[in-house]
């Protein structure tokens, strides 16, 4: 297990962010996250560029925290290669 | 089941498939001048050039193509003075906005497909060409950019294939292609399953062709 998370790592980490990005297609089906939050909110205060930039954002700022903790995994699994 | 429907509604499905393909081939075609000129960039050797190109795929790496297209089809118009604009003029259609979106989108990933490709190039190649007396942009132009592509081309296939399921998002700003058409058949039958199995299908054997075709250039290319 421990050597095969190793070189698993890297390439779950990839499908992780992909899903990532694939969860704001929910708010196609009405689930309430991020997107579905934004565009209400952007529909009722008529301010979509700020409610969509803050949604980049949160996007951007969980893709960001995700890589950093992937790569002290990394970090951990690769040690004593 | 009802096959009727899934027949009636299949030339339909077909015409909005010529919508879908003009946006996957436009935004390919500006995604691939933007993600050569990017990975240029990334290239360079200026920190601040460097940054840039890096924090530009960063940023559209980061962040969902959805998020993307509504910014610049909604967001943007809400700037008073871009409207006055006569970028306006583009802006204001879903299919040049949905074609904008998903070319910066592309470009992004690109870029970084071919900074990697041009990273492998062996060195060997490049001080060939030096030694036999070739200036360094006919190197670039003539040895280092089609090896690059070459390289590329296996990663480049499954960008255009996510890339053509991307398109589907294009139907969230009211434009009909293949998603948005099966939407509103959808919305006038109440038969989702019928008419989803269908549009699903063509994706699919879209997938399939250009997987073939990728796979006989690979073939065509290799050395």
């Amino acid at each position: 297990m421990p050597q095969m998370l190793r070189l698993a790592i890297p390439n779950l980490s990839n499908v992780w962010q992909i899903t990532l990005k694939d969860t704001s297609l929910i708010s196609v089906t009405g689930l309430v996250e991020i997107m579905r939050q934004s565009y209400i909110a952007a529909g009722s205060t008529r301010d979509p560029l700020f409610f969509y930039s803050f949604a980049a954002v949160l996007y951007l700022l969980l893709t960001f925290l995700s890589m950093k903790l992937i790569n002290r995994l990394e970090i951990k699994y690769s040690r004593g290669f | 089941m009802d096959i009727n429907l899934m027949i009636t509604s299949f030339p339909k499905l077909l015409s909005a498939t010529v919508v879908t393909l003009k946006l996957l081939s436009l935004s390919l075609f500006f995604g691939l001048f933007i993600g050569l000129l990017f990975a240029i960039l990334r290239l360079n050797k200026n920190k601040i050039i460097n940054k840039f190109a890096y924090g530009y795929s960063y940023v559209f790496r980061g962040t969902p193509l959805l998020v993307q297209i509504f910014i610049i089809y909604f967001g943007l118009g809400q700037i008073e003075y871009f409207r006055s604009t006569f970028l306006w003029v583009v802006f204001k259609e879903p299919y040049w906005c949905a074609i904008i979106a998903f070319a910066l989108n592309t470009g992004a990933y690109t870029s970084e497909i071919l900074r990697s490709a041009f990273q492998t190039i062996k060195p060997g190649f490049i001080e060939a060409g030096k030694s036999l007396g070739i200036s360094s942009k006919i190197i670039f132009y003539k040895i280092q950019i089609p090896i690059a592509i070459r390289q590329s081309l296996p990663a480049y296939g499954n960008e255009i294939i996510l890339m053509m399921k991307g398109t589907s998002l294009a139907s969230t700003v009211t434009l009909m292609d293949l998603t948005g058409v099966a939407k509103y058949i959808i919305s006038t039958t109440f038969k989702p399953i019928e008419v989803f199995i269908v549009a699903g299908s063509i994706y699919l054997f879209m997938t399939f062709i250009i997987h073939n075709v990728i796979k006989y250039l690979e073939k065509k290319y290799s050395f």
